[in-house]
């Protein structure tokens, strides 16, 4: 009776397993990290946006006396960059030697990435 | 003479005998069983994390809503029939911004872009995908932000891409 009771209990555990890998789902995973941000200005359309239009190897002063003023009072046009931290550096340095610049600010060398610049410069 | 009968029949006996062991056949046999058995394998595996999504512009600008990345890929291989790729997402994504992401598949149907913003649980991406080998499949990831989200510092999110029967 005992060993009749050994046998039923094993026949029972083949059939779980059976049945549980017949069942069983088969997968893989792979994962991803994904980083995302939102940086919207709300600085006035009107002011001009150079964004990342200053090619490597072109005076950077070039760029700003070509490009549209705003209609803000002649004497104090104002300029909207967005720029990484590479041509940042690169405008920087580049209007630091620009004639019609008389002021930078500060704020362009800190080379916060992607973040709207606002410089003042005369005519 | 009863002798010389005697070995010339030992000798025409021997002479009978010798043929036939040379032309029988001998040999003994075993057997053995051999199992085999071939694994269900499904394998996905992904070729690093894409760049930062990161949505710039003006507020109120309709043009600067979404960007994308395509520059990871994905390659997969399996024995079984009719399997899918399902995605998920570790967490929501914020209020206004939508995340999705497409896969290409040439052993499968892609579902097109998929939004996975609210995928805590998988959602299909790819599906009816028979055994054989997929590589270097490209994963685009499209994050959107509407005209009412003006910042959002830098978040992450894990996706998770299976391959599951």
């Amino acid at each position: 009776m005992k060993r009749l009771l050994y046998y039923i209990a094993a026949v029972g555990a083949l059939c779980g397993i059976c049945a549980t890998q017949a069942f069983a789902q088969h997968s893989s995973s792979a994962t991803q990290v994904v980083t995302f941000s939102v940086h919207r200005s709300t600085l006035p359309a009107s002011l001009v946006s150079l964004s990342s239009s200053v090619p490597d190897g072109r005076r950077a002063d070039e760029q700003i006396l070509s490009s549209e003023h705003s209609p803000l009072p002649r004497s104090l046009p104002k300029l909207t960059v967005t720029l990484d931290s590479r041509q940042s550096k690169n405008l920087a340095l580049e209007l630091g030697t620009a004639n019609a610049v008389v002021d930078v600010k500060n704020e362009l060398i800190t080379y916060a990435t992607r973040e709207p610049v606002v410089l003042t410069v005369s005519d | 003479m009863g002798k010389a009968i005697s070995s010339l029949l030992v000798v025409f006996v021997l002479l009978l005998v010798v043929p036939l062991r040379a032309i029988a056949q001998s040999g003994t046999s075993v057997v053995q069983i051999v199992t085999v058995e071939v694994k269900p394998i499904t394998k996905i595996a992904v070729n690093g994390n894409p760049g930062a999504l990161t949505v710039v512009g003006q507020s109120g600008d309709p043009s600067a809503s979404s960007v994308s990345d395509d520059n990871t890929r994905y390659s997969m291989v399996t024995n079984l029939d009719n399997v899918k790729i399902v995605a998920s997402i570790s967490d929501e994504m914020p209020d206004g911004t939508r995340l999705m992401v497409k896969l290409e598949s040439s052993k499968g149907v892609s579902n097109g872009p998929v939004d996975i913003s609210r995928a805590l649980t998988p959602v299909n991406v790819v599906s009816g995908i028979n055994r054989g080998s997929d590589l270097n499949q490209s994963i685009t990831y499209t994050f959107a932000a509407s005209e009412s989200v003006n910042e959002i510092n830098e978040q992450s999110r894990v996706i998770t891409l299976t391959l599951t029967d």
